[in-house]
């Protein structure tokens, strides 16, 4: 419980807020093949 | 992501408008509803860039042109050109800005499909990708901090593409044989596609601490490795001081065990303060049914979609001849070319398996999407009856054969044209046979053990 508390703690001392933060998000083959069955 | 404000790049690597080319008159008019939805819902969720999939040309040009007038979005691709000009036909890339950096999204197709292209499109050329790839981002590079390649190239060229190309800094692909998903990294370079079909969006969260040009990334599992290490030792440091604590004696090994983990501790320390001022970047691929929530706008279109497209097919009612045959008529009935039996043959010899087989939803698979509007759609039909794409082209549940009609045993084991003589059964049913039709999408609760159980038609001869 302690080690749980001192790891959940340490976190956000080791880490700096980023200044910048986005994402790219995607997708690929939406119309892509399957195997057919059999 | 972008109605809570996050800042978000969306992008598609193409092949988005067909699977196969319509060979109908239907299916061409059901293809065209379809990507009306489709471009209707790219331009609702603000896509930014599309690239061109070789598919994406199946009905030429002019209609790829066409489809891009309704688009809000770009279609780009750096590599199809004209071949008299040598000019590219949709734009090379885009740059586009998001939380004041600049990220330069460059399109590429396979270079292979030119031959295919050149009997469609005579006036077209594909280039050779990499070294197109390498101009575009040489060029950009002075202007962009983060350079991605939307790829058709399939999984190995793309590693190809990131040895040779080190100006990149993201590659998601698609296209190719592969149907899997990736996540790697050649060099430093990652390469992220997912399974096809739409089930999941992949998204790359970058958070960025250092400015400074030119920007480097680095992947975030590295410090979410040491963060992790750092934890374990900090754990084990305080069980080893309370264990001392608790025994009033010194203890030398213990003594040693802690010095050894307080040296540790600071070297950990040390290797995450390096990175306290790195920018990084982190994948995760988001199963879109289970995480996302249906928007109203665009659900409102695909049932208008489904509606539109059922009455485009005109369902010959069920009445098949086929019933008050006898089996032996029945079996007379199927056509001596066709790779698939049916399972009124295999009864002949499985006669258990066929009778355990009737009761199960297998045998019903075809009737079970009939008063449905999926009972038209290819991708529903592909699974609800035996040998999809193998034997004909049927249009609707009504259309399949009877001796099609369900998932068959030859689904699950193979054709059974020519055994038990020449004809090899799969005997065994793998779990990858299942996971054709079983997806992750498709069956969430998917168990292997136990639906082979449900199945009930075990071997038994």
């Amino acid at each position: 419980m302690i080690g749980l508390i001192v790891t959940q703690s340490y976190v956000p001392l080791a880490r700096a807020a980023p200044k910048t933060q986005f994402s790219i998000v995607y997708t690929n083959d939406v119309m892509g093949e399957v195997e057919p069955c059999g | 992501m972008k109605k809570e404000g996050a800042e978000v790049l969306l992008l598609d690597t193409g092949n988005i408008l067909f699977r196969k080319l319509p060979q109908t008159e239907t299916k061409k008019k059901d293809a065209l509803l379809r990507i009306d939805l489709l471009i209707q819902s790219y331009n609702e969720i603000r896509y930014e860039a599309v690239n061109v999939g070789e598919k994406d040309l199946m009905m030429g040009l002019k209609f790829l042109l066409d489809v891009t007038q309704k688009a809000k979005f770009p279609f780009i691709s750096a590599n199809l050109v004209d071949k008299k000009t040598q000019k590219v036909i949709f734009r090379s890339h885009v740059i586009k800005e998001i939380s004041g950096i600049k990220v330069g999204i460059l399109g590429l197709l396979d270079d292979q499909f030119n031959s295919a292209l050149q009997e469609r499109e005579p006036g077209l050329v594909i280039q050779d990708p990499i070294s197109v790839s390498r101009d575009i981002a040489r060029s950009l590079r002075p202007h962009c901090d983060l350079i991605v390649v939307l790829s058709q190239l399939g999984e190995m060229k793309d590693k190809r593409l990131a040895r040779e190309n080190r100006d990149i800094h993201l590659i998601l692909g698609g296209g190719g044989e592969s149907m899997r998903a990736v996540a790697e990294r050649v060099g430093e370079i990652p390469i992220y596609r997912l399974e096809p079909r739409g089930g999941y969006l992949g998204r790359v969260d970058y958070s960025i601490s250092d400015t400074k040009r030119p920007i480097h990334f680095l992947i975030s599992s590295e410090r979410d490795e040491l963060e992790k290490r750092l934890g374990r030792l900090i754990i084990r440091t305080i069980q080893i001081k309370a264990e001392i604590a608790k025994a009033g004696r010194p203890d030398e090994m213990k003594a040693k065990e802690l010095k050894f983990l307080e040296s540790k501790q600071k070297e950990v320390e040390k290797n995450l303060m390096a990175l306290q001022d790195k920018n990084f970047y982190k994948h995760i691929a988001i199963p879109v049914q289970l995480s996302i929530e249906d928007d109203p706008k665009i659900m409102k279109g695909v049932e208008h979609y489904r509606s539109e497209s059922a009455k485009l097919y005109k369902p010959k009612m069920a009445g098949l001849p086929e019933k008050g045959l006898s089996e032996k008529e029945m079996i007379a009935r199927i056509p001596q070319d066709s790779l698939f039996v049916g399972a009124i043959t295999c009864k002949k010899c499985h006669e258990v398996n066929y009778r355990n087989w009737l009761k199960t939803k297998h045998a019903k698979a075809s009737q079970t999407i009939v008063a449905s509007p999926k009972y038209a759609q290819e991708e529903c039909l592909m699974c609800h009856s035996t040998g999809y794409g193998k034997m004909g082209d049927y249009a609707t549940v009504e259309e399949i054969p009877f001796y099609l009609q369900g998932v068959q045993c030859e689904t699950c084991h193979g054709p059974g044209r020519g055994h038990p003589g020449k004809g090899r059964m799969e005997r065994k049913v793998t779990l990858g046979a299942c996971r054709n039709c079983h997806t992750k999408d498709q069956s969430p609760t998917f168990n292997y053990v136990a639906y082979l159980e449900k199945i009930g038609c075990k071997i038994t001869k």
